[in-house]
């Protein structure tokens, strides 16, 4: 007898068919009839049309009828909740039922109705079975408490629900204990601040003393909770350790890893020369190593979060890297994992078998999983310095396989090692060389032209090479074209004499007939460097190139702590920091001041620190950030640790946070005051969404809906519509956010400059403020500076249109009069939404004043920003 | 740890076959658009093989946590912060309850026991929360559909649910029920033994190891209390109980002492690291090779006892994943057949018994694609066996005591040796 015969009834009657059979006075029918509807609800067909007749089958004594009607109201009792109260009484009257199943049936399914109107009668039910003489009841009634919260959660607090969730934590059974600890948990999540969870030795007591005999989800939602604790001293440190570490031979392996992070957690208060600190390290590898012969999906997390211990403490897995190999019908995900891993726990010790198994996975069948392998062979290479020679060694076999992708991923690879290690391993050039002809990927065919430009003074045909990438220029991607650029510059720089013609040629490639503006930029500064001071050229390009720090790649330590405390969770496994979905970029700040600095006060060192070309690599390019490593390690096990991610990241979008609105451009006018102003953009911004369709994105986007999804119901370009959700998520807006525009020609700094010095003089003249600026590393014209003083108008609050056509006509129009300027001047503004306003436009035309046209984002008339740009771009690499 | 949702571990569970249909769907709380699958498929579509879709995937609004077993996808819809090891545990969980209940986890199987699937799975979470995962306690709450019993129950008007409250959710020992009674009592103990090991070209062992599980079969009646010893327990490395194992005793002693689960259970399961030694059963001399020119390889495979322990081998099987241009094989097996799939490019040779007077051997040559560049990938051989009447590593059970009973139970305990992930690089 099977369930497949409920799905032969597909014609147009079938809702009617049904209905029949459930007003059936047959028990045996009318069973049937519900098992028909449960199972069409199953595959997502739409049943609710059934609902007054499926709640009239629930009076009944059959248990098995009386499960499938709840089955049914649970699902469908949001929709109708008119009817959901009619199976009320039946409700309230089960559970007072002498059969402990089915009281703790009828508050379970009660719970589940996340309908208002129940809830007021959920309440006298649940205080009873809160209180039960059966534990079984009792458990299921401390799960509903969380439910109820969820919908209600101040009628919980109001009827005491709390404190008798809390005295649960003290019950008898086991399993009551587990489940009040669970629902505890979910409903501190929702009230971060409230004191639910009062973690004390007592409590704590309680909780070891449960975690012995509860079933193992409830060993995970008491270890989780535990994990929250933060111990006395070091003796209730280990004590607690101690009662823990039998978990770590639990089959469930969550339990195990749960235990872990507890461990790992606690483990930190331990002082390290304790000889129980010892036995602890060593008790954990061989759970974690076991982890890895289990089901591939758990294989995966728990490689996530060994990623994170392993950088943490790398002493208690050193010996094991044997376990990591890589098995040949491994998932992808799971084969790339350990190669991850291999490379953290490569040492001067292991490197030899390292070497010899990266090898090995250099000839599988899978390509991203063989170019990895490559890279890790180089990764190893700047990790373990012993070990270079031979990895190049094993590089130049790769290549000899002529295999294409490997030859080329080789190729890259080597780049990295002459980075770290320059004029080592030239030797190997000239097997580079006869590759060059199979390099078609842009990233491959880079580097090679940037060993060839390194090393181009010991290439006797370095000319020709050069020149054979230059006859498809145009062709060729940015990332080559600019390497391309740099390398025949510091080809002419080596070999000048025959070299004059090709560098005049890449010049002209780059700077006449490209529309790149990265490569534009990088033209004219090479040409103006090359032709103005030759020997400034030289120690610019040919600088010795500074080393950076070798840990840029760990998890940041308070990072590493916070998310080791979150071992097991999402956050753990995906290793990011909630820093990560921040809006605003403190980096990009921060280096914006500290070149600031450098060019104000020491151009000639800000030449050398900037202009130095490729810093060498860092080994550990591929480390987490210390302190994210410190907070995945916190969250092992979680889903953040399979993701390295911080658990903080998973908050979804602070809806009660609303962002402060970006600064109104007020300040912006204090730094450009001379700007003559004005223009009328021509520029062609493309069609804009209408804020209705955003606001729809939106909706559709809470609703749960994908991208593609909301793109194709609105017509709208999947981007598009990604970019209004970002927009949203980090704005909480869907309007136009005021524009930033070009970047400023003058420096807030600058600015200050400039008032400081008219104040305290006003009779400086522009010549003398341009020195000054000069000085202080900004290069402008007179004019820039700006005729004179203009008026400076005070402005407050947020300015628009009108404002700023008031401004004009006070403050402007008589600054021009006192400037005696004539006729012959034209006003230049930028395209701040202000000075394009209508009320602008008309303004300016009415007083007949010449505006320049202003093209929108344009570097060309913010001569500095052609240097922000090439500083940003060196700065990014 | 904050999640802004506030909701159950497991929001929403689709069941998902290969094609991509959607066969089955249950949501805890509110119901979950199927349209947040979209990100789900599309990791599918990239995935070469259904195995490599990622277990955890990250969307705008939830995550989603998926097992690939007997060709379906099961996947959870997750909104919280929560332990993706519960959920993927969780899902195994479920369907190895479905294979306990059906016999097999397979989409057709699904499909005709809808209502006891969602049964179960009503029974199993709560709100997110597991409630009954053990096989023992779901059977007494719903039973599942022998032949015999769907007779029965049209005859008598019975139902597949039972009324009775499980004791097993009341009594401090969850996995067993009261009042147990068999008139043969016999306990039986399967020490299963599986090598874990990657050889290299020349034979040398790169990596092995054991992984080891002992499964019990005890029908004994009352509330009987066993004790199960080792010659030599020091042997391993890692072990993990069922949770009737007194932990205590096994640190302390070394032994296992415990109140069964009635019926067949994994009383544990334990791992021989690499760092022990780890024999070896057989060796293989492999030699598999193609021409630059001409269009066509070798394929030579022999293979002879190592460490047995005096024991045969038996149920010996190769099976070789080739690169995508060989055609066809032209192949002679001295022992054994051998069949080559020609869709999934597989060979497999099915040998059989192990004479270590007549080795087997393979050879013959290999056809490759006309024009195709000489394959760039070496195939590796995955190599199946089975030793009877022995555990590989050496575990030896001493005795097994029980207490609190009166009567003399029937023991046993069984060895066998299997190869586990066992591959010989080329």
């Amino acid at each position: 007898m099977t369930d497949s015969k409920y799905f032969t009834t597909t014609k147009k009657g079938e809702i009617f068919e049904l209905k029949a059979e459930l007003n059936s006075d047959k028990k045996e029918k009318k069973k049937e009839a519900v098992k028909k509807v449960i199972a069409s609800m199953t595959v997502g067909k739409d049943v609710s049309a059934l609902f007054p007749d499926v709640v009239n089958c629930m009076q009944t004594d059959n248990l098995e009828l009386k499960k499938l009607v709840y089955l049914y109201l649970m699902n469908y009792a949001k929709s109708q909740p008119d009817m959901a109260i009619m199976a009320v009484n039946t409700f309230v009257k089960d559970c007072e039922d002498p059969n402990p199943l089915i009281r703790a049936l009828a508050v379970r399914t009660m719970g589940c109705i996340r309908v208002d109107k129940i809830t007021e009668y959920l309440c006298e039910p649940l205080r009873k079975c809160l209180k039960d003489e059966d534990p079984y009841v009792r458990k299921t009634a401390a799960v509903c408490v969380a439910k109820l919260h969820d919908i209600n959660a101040q009628l919980v607090e109001d009827q005491g629900f709390l404190d008798t969730l809390k005295d649960l934590i003290s019950d008898s059974n086991p399993m009551v204990v587990a489940n009040a600890v669970a629902a505890l948990s979910e409903i501190a999540e929702s009230h971060p601040n409230s004191n639910l969870m009062d973690l004390n030795p007592q409590t704590m007591n309680k909780l070891l003393t449960a975690l012995n005999e509860c079933t193992e989800w409830g060993q995970i939602f008491i270890l989780d909770c535990l994990a929250n604790y933060t111990p006395r001293d070091d003796r209730e440190s280990q004590s607690i350790c101690e009662r823990v570490t039998p978990r770590l031979s639990h089959a469930n392996s969550a339990v195990v890893l749960s235990a872990v992070k507890v461990l790992m957690k606690f483990m930190e208060m331990l002082p390290k020369d304790l000889d129980y600190y010892g036995t602890l390290l060593k008790k954990l590898a061989p759970p974690l190593v076991t982890l890895l012969s289990a089901e591939p999906e758990l294989q995966y997390v728990a490689l996530r979060n060994i990623n994170l211990i392993v950088q943490r403490r790398p002493e208690i897995l050193k010996h094991e890297m044997k376990v990591f190999y890589v098995k040949y019908n491994d998932p992808i995900y799971v084969k790339l994992e350990k190669l991850d891993i291999m490379i953290r726990l490569a040492s001067q010790a292991n490197i030899a078998q390292v070497l010899a198994e990266l090898k090995e996975y250099a000839t599988e069948v899978d390509v991203d999983f063989v170019r990895k392998a490559v890279r890790a062979i180089g990764r190893c290479a700047i990790k373990v310095e012993q070990s270079a020679e031979r990895c190049v060694s094993t590089l130049l076999d790769l290549i000899q396989t002529k295999v294409n992708y490997v030859v080329q991923e080789a190729i890259v690879v080597i780049k990295d090692i002459f980075r770290k290690y320059p004029n080592k391993y030239e030797s190997v050039i000239a097997t580079l060389c006869e590759n060059l002809d199979s390099l078609d990927e842009p990233e491959a065919r880079a580097a090679m032209i940037w060993i060839v430009g390194e090393y181009a003074e010991r290439i006797d045909n370095a000319d020709e090479l050069l020149e054979s990438f230059l006859e498809g220029f145009h062709d060729e991607s940015t990332q080559v074209q600019l390497q391309l650029l740099t390398a025949i510059v510091k080809l002419f720089l080596k070999k000048p004499t025959e070299t004059q013609e090709l560098v005049q040629q890449v010049l002209s490639l780059a700077t006449q007939d490209s529309d790149n503006p990265d490569l534009r930029d990088r033209g004219y500064i090479y040409w103006r460097l090359l032709s103005t001071d030759p020997v400034a050229a030289k120690e610019v390009v040919l600088a010795e190139k500074p080393l950076i720090s070798e840990e840029t790649d760990l998890i940041e330590p308070t990072l590493l702590e916070e998310l080791i405390c979150h071992i097991g969770t999402l956050a753990s496994v995906y290793h990011k920091p909630p820093s990560a979905f921040d809006s605003d970029n403190p980096d990009l700040r921060d280096r914006g001041y500290i070149y600031w600095r450098l060019l104000s006060t020491d151009p000639v060192a800000a030449k050398e620190v900037v202009l130095a070309e490729k810093p060498l690599i860092s080994e550990e390019t591929d480390l987490i950030e210390p302190t994210l490593l410190e907070e995945l390690i916190c969250h092992i096990g979680t889903l953040a640790s399979v993701y390295h991610k911080p658990p903080s990241a998973f908050v979804e979008g602070n809806h009660g946070v609303q962002h402060k609105g970006l600064p109104g451009s007020a300040g912006s006018h204090l730094s450009t005051p001379k700007q003559p102003a004005s223009n009328i953009s021509t520029m062609g911004k493309t069609k804009e969404l209408s804020t209705d369709i955003r606001d729809k994105i939106v909706d559709l986007h809470k609703a749960g809906m994908g991208y593609k999804r909301i793109g194709k119901q609105l017509g709208e370009k999947i981007s598009t519509v990604g970019a209004v959700i970002r927009k949203w998520k980090k704005h909480h807006t869907t309007a136009n956010l005021p524009r930033s525009g070009p970047p400023h020609k003058i420096l807030p700094r600058g600015v200050s400059l400039i008032m400081r010095t008219v104040r305290n003089h006003p009779k400086t003249t522009r010549g003398e403020l341009m020195n000054q600026l000069k000085a202080a590393g900004t290069t402008v014209t007179k004019e820039t500076v700006a005729k004179g003083t203009e008026h400076l108008h005070r402005i407050e609050g947020r300015m628009d249109g009108a404002m700023y056509c008031g401004i004009l006509d006070q403050h402007f129009l008589p600054s021009v009069r006192e400037l005696k300027m004539g006729q012959g001047w034209v006003f230049q503004h930028n395209n701040d939404p202000k000075h394009t306003a209508k009320a602008t436009k008309e303004w300016l035309k009415k007083k007949h004043i010449k505006v320049l046209e202003w093209p929108s984002q344009s570097p060309n008339l913010n001569p500095i920003g052609n240097l922000w740009r090439e500083l940003k771009i060196r700065v990014a690499r | 740890m904050l999640g802004f949702f506030v909701g159950e571990m497991i929001h929403s569970l689709f069941l998902i076959n290969l094609s991509g249909d959607i066969f089955l769907e249950k949501h805890w709380k509110s119901v979950v658009g199927r349209s947040v699958l979209d990100y789900f498929f599309e990791a599918k579509e990239k995935a070469v093989n259904p195995e490599d879709v990622a277990p955890v995937l990250q969307t705008p609004h939830h995550y989603l946590i998926s097992i690939y077993r007997g060709k379906i996808f099961f996947l959870a819809v997750i909104q919280t912060e929560v332990p993706p090891l519960f959920v993927i545990e969780f899902l195994h969980r479920v369907a190895d309850t479905f294979q306990d209940y059906f016999g097999e986890c397979s989409e057709n199987v699904i499909k005709d026991n809808l209502v006891i699937v969602y049964e179960l799975l009503e029974e199993m979470l709560d709100n997110g929360f597991p409630l009954a995962t053990e096989s023992n306690v779901l059977k007494e709450m719903i039973r599942p559909p022998t032949i015999l019993r769907s007779v029965v129950n049209t005859l008598t008007g019975g139902t597949n649910v039972g009324d009775m409250l499980p004791t097993g959710q009341l009594s401090n020992i969850p996995w067993r029920r009261a009042g147990v009674k068999y008139t043969n009592n016999e306990a039986y103990f399967d020490v299963i033994e599986e090598i874990d090991a990657i050889l290299d070209k020349s034979g040398t062992t790169v990596f092995a190891e054991i992984q080891g599980v002992i499964e019990a079969c005890v029908k004994l009646t009352g509330m009987p209390d066993l004790t199960l010893s080792f010659m030599n327990p020091r042997l391993l490395d890692d072990v993990s109980f069922h949770p009737c194992v007194r932990f205590k005793r096994w640190e302390s002693e070394r032994v296992l002492s415990f109140i069964p689960p009635d019926g067949n259970f994994t009383l544990m399961t334990y791992h021989v690291s690499s760092q022990n030694l780890v024999a070896i059963p057989i060796y293989v001399k492999q030699n598999i090779s193609f021409f630059e020119t001409g269009s066509c390889g070798r394929l030579d495979i022999t293979i002879g006892p190592k460490q047995t322990m005096g024991k045969t081998v038996e149920g010996l099987m190769v099976t070789v994943p080739m690169p995508k241009a060989v055609l066809s094989v032209n192949l002679t097996a001295s022992q054994g057949n051998f069949t080559y799939d020609l869709a999934t490019k597989v060979l497999v040779w099915d040998i059989g018994k192990l004479n270590p007077q007549k080795l087997p051997n393979l050879k013959g040559s290999l056809s490759v694609q006309a024009g195709a560049p000489k394959p760039e990938e070496n195939p590796a051989l995955n190599i199946n066996l089975k030793i009877q009447q022995v555990a590989i590593s050496g575990l030896k059970v001493n005795r097994l005591d029980m207490y609190g009973e009166k009567y003399k139970p029937f023991k046993g305990v069984k060895y066998v040796t299997k190869a586990g992930k066992f591959q010989v690089r080329t």
